[in-house]
C-alpha cells in the first residue's frame, strides 16, 4: 500500500520538526527566567522613583517642561516596543490592534510613529504610516544605556510643543500565560498621578523632607530618571512578554506534535497490521490452492 | 540596636538590600554620614564611593550619581544610575572611559551638551577607578576618613 511509506516519512518530519519546537521552547524557558526577572527587578525602581517624586509634590509648585501642556498642538506621538522575530502567537498582532485603535480614538491628531523592533516597522512600512523613526532592538536583555537616545528624542519632540501628548505602546507582562497590550501616557507627566500617590504617603509618614540643594534641582534631574526608568521598563516587560509568549507557543506546537505523531503511528501500525494479515491470508490462500 | 534599613537599587537591579549601621556617601554639597533616626532628606549624589556599614561588614560601592532618600523611621533608600561593588569594577575598561573622555575633551570642537556629557563621563570613569584601586590592594578595609584622600 502506497499510504504506509508517505506515513512513515510523514511521522519522521514531524519528529524532526518537534525536535526544533522543542529546542526554541527550551532556550526561550531559558531566556524567559531572564527576562522576567530584569521586569521585576526593574519594577522596584521606577517604584521608588515614583515615592520620591511624590514627595517632592507638596512641597513645591511642579514646573519643568516636562509638566507643561499644550492642548492646541496637532500631533501625536506613539513609541511601538514589538518583537524583532515571529512565533509569538498573537502578540504583535494583539499589540498592533491596540496601537490602531488609540489612534483613531484621536482622528483630528497626526500621529506619528517611533518604533522599536522589526516587527512594527514593517507593519509600519506595509501600512504605510507617518513613521518617523526606526530605533533597533537588541534580542538580549538591555541595560538601561541603551534607552538613552529614545529617551532623548522623546524629550526633545516633546519641549518643541508640537506635541499633545507622547505614549508607548507596549505588551505588559501579567504572567507566563497572560501578556496584556498597554498603552501608556509617557509626556506630560500627568500630576493628578502624583498626587494621588502623595495622598497616601503623606498619610504614612506625614513628614516634612529636607532637600538639599533645593527641590527644584532633585526635580529636574529625578525627572528624566522617571522618564527612562519608565521606557527601561516597557521594554522589559515586552521582552518578558516575547520570551514566554514564545515559550507557550513553542510548547504548544511540540504538544501538537507529540499528538500528530501519536495519531499517525496508530494508523500506520493499523495499516502494517492490516498488510500482514492480508499477506498471511493470501500464502495461505495459495498453499491452499496448491493441494 | 538600632538599624538603617538600607536598599541600594538601580534600574538594572537591587544592588543591596541590608541593615546597616551607618552609611557614608557623597552629595551635591558634601560628603555626608547617615546614623539611625536621621531627619528625612532627599540629596543628590555625585559620582563617587558610598560606604555602607554594617555590625560586622563593609560595602564599598562605585554610584554614578542618583539620589539618597532617608525616610522616617530609619529607611533609606539610594536610587542609583549605576552602581557596582568595588570587587565589579572592570578597571581596564573604566581607564579606557577615561581616555576616550579625555581625547573627546582635547577636541575643541564640542558644543556645551557635548562638552557636559564628556565630563561627567570623565567624573564617573575616575570615580570608579579610584574605589577600584583604593579597594583592590587591601584586605583588611580602612575606615572612612581615609576614603577621600586623594
Amino acid at each position: 500500500m502506497a499510504g504506509i511509506k508517505e506515513l512513515k516519512t510523514r511521522i519522521k518530519s514531524i519528529g524532526s520538526t518537534r525536535k526544533i519546537t522543542r529546542a526554541m521552547q527550551m532556550v526561550s524557558a531559558a531566556k524567559m527566567r531572564k527576562s522576567q526577572n530584569a521586569a521585576l527587578n526593574s519594577r522596584t525602581y521606577s517604584d521608588m522613583a515614583w515615592n520620591l517624586i511624590s514627595g517632592l509634590a507638596h512641597k513645591i509648585h511642579l514646573e519643568n517642561p516636562l509638566f507643561k501642556t499644550y492642548p492646541d498642538a496637532e500631533k501625536t506621538a506613539l513609541v511601538i516596543i514589538s518583537t524583532n522575530k515571529g512565533y509569538v502567537g498573537s502578540l504583535n498582532t494583539n499589540l498592533l490592534a491596540k496601537a490602531e485603535q488609540t489612534q483613531q480614538a484621536n482622528p483630528e491628531l497626526i500621529a506619528e510613529l517611533y518604533v522599536l523592533g522589526r516587527k512594527a516597522r514593517d507593519h509600519a512600512v506595509r501600512f504605510n504610516k507617518n513613521l518617523k523613526a526606526d530605533f533597533p532592538k537588541s534580542d538580549a536583555v538591555i541595560s538601561v544605556d541603551n534607552i538613552y537616545p529614545l529617551a532623548k528624542t522623546i524629550t526633545d519632540l516633546y519641549k518643541t510643543g508640537e506635541y499633545k501628548f507622547i505614549s508607548v505602546a507596549y505588551n505588559h507582562f501579567v504572567s507566563t500565560v497572560s501578556q496584556k497590550a498597554t498603552v501608556k501616557q509617557l509626556l506630560p507627566f500627568t500630576e493628578s498621578f502624583i498626587k494621588d500617590s502623595h495622598l497616601v504617603e503623606q498619610q504614612q509618614l506625614g513628614a516634612e523632607y529636607l532637600f538639599e540643594p533645593d527641590p527644584h534641582i532633585v526635580l529636574d534631574r529625578l525627572l528624566p530618571r522617571i522618564l527612562e526608568s519608565q521606557i527601561y521598563q516597557a521594554v522589559l516587560e515586552s521582552d518578558a512578554s516575547e520570551h514566554s509568549a514564545r515559550m507557550i507557543s513553542m510548547k504548544n506546537a511540540t504538544e501538537a506534535a507529540d499528538d500528530l505523531i501519536s495519531d499517525y503511528t496508530l494508523t500506520y501500525n493499523q495499516l502494517r497490521q492490516n498488510k500482514i494479515t492480508t499477506e498471511l491470508a493470501e500464502i495461505t490462500a495459495g498453499k491452499i490452492a496448491l493441494e | 540596636m538600632d538599624k538603617i534599613f538600607f536598599k541600594l537599587v538601580t534600574p538594572e537591579r537591587t544592588v543591596l538590600d541590608q541593615e546597616l549601621v551607618s552609611l557614608t556617601c557623597l552629595t551635591t554639597l558634601g560628603q555626608i554620614t547617615i546614623l539611625p533616626h536621621h531627619i528625612p532628606l532627599v540629596a543628590t549624589l555625585i559620582p563617587g564611593e558610598l560606604h555602607a556599614k554594617t555590625a560586622d561588614k563593609e560595602f564599598y560601592i562605585f554610584v554614578g550619581g542618583g539620589f539618597v532618600q532617608v525616610n522616617p523611621n530609619s529607611e533609606v533608600t539610594v536610587l542609583a544610575d549605576s552602581a557596582e561593588h568595588h570587587h565589579e569594577i572592570n578597571e581596564q575598561r573604566a581607564k579606557e572611559a577615561m581616555q576616550r573622555a579625555q581625547t573627546a575633551l582635547a577636541d575643541q570642537k564640542l558644543s556645551d551638551e557635548e562638552y557636559a556629557k564628556v565630563t561627567a563621563a570623565l567624573e564617573r570613569s575616575l570615580a570608579r577607578i579610584n574605589v577600584a584601586r583604593k579597594r583592590s590592594h587591601r584586605k583588611n578595609p580602612i575606615s572612612s576618613e581615609g576614603v577621600f584622600k586623594n
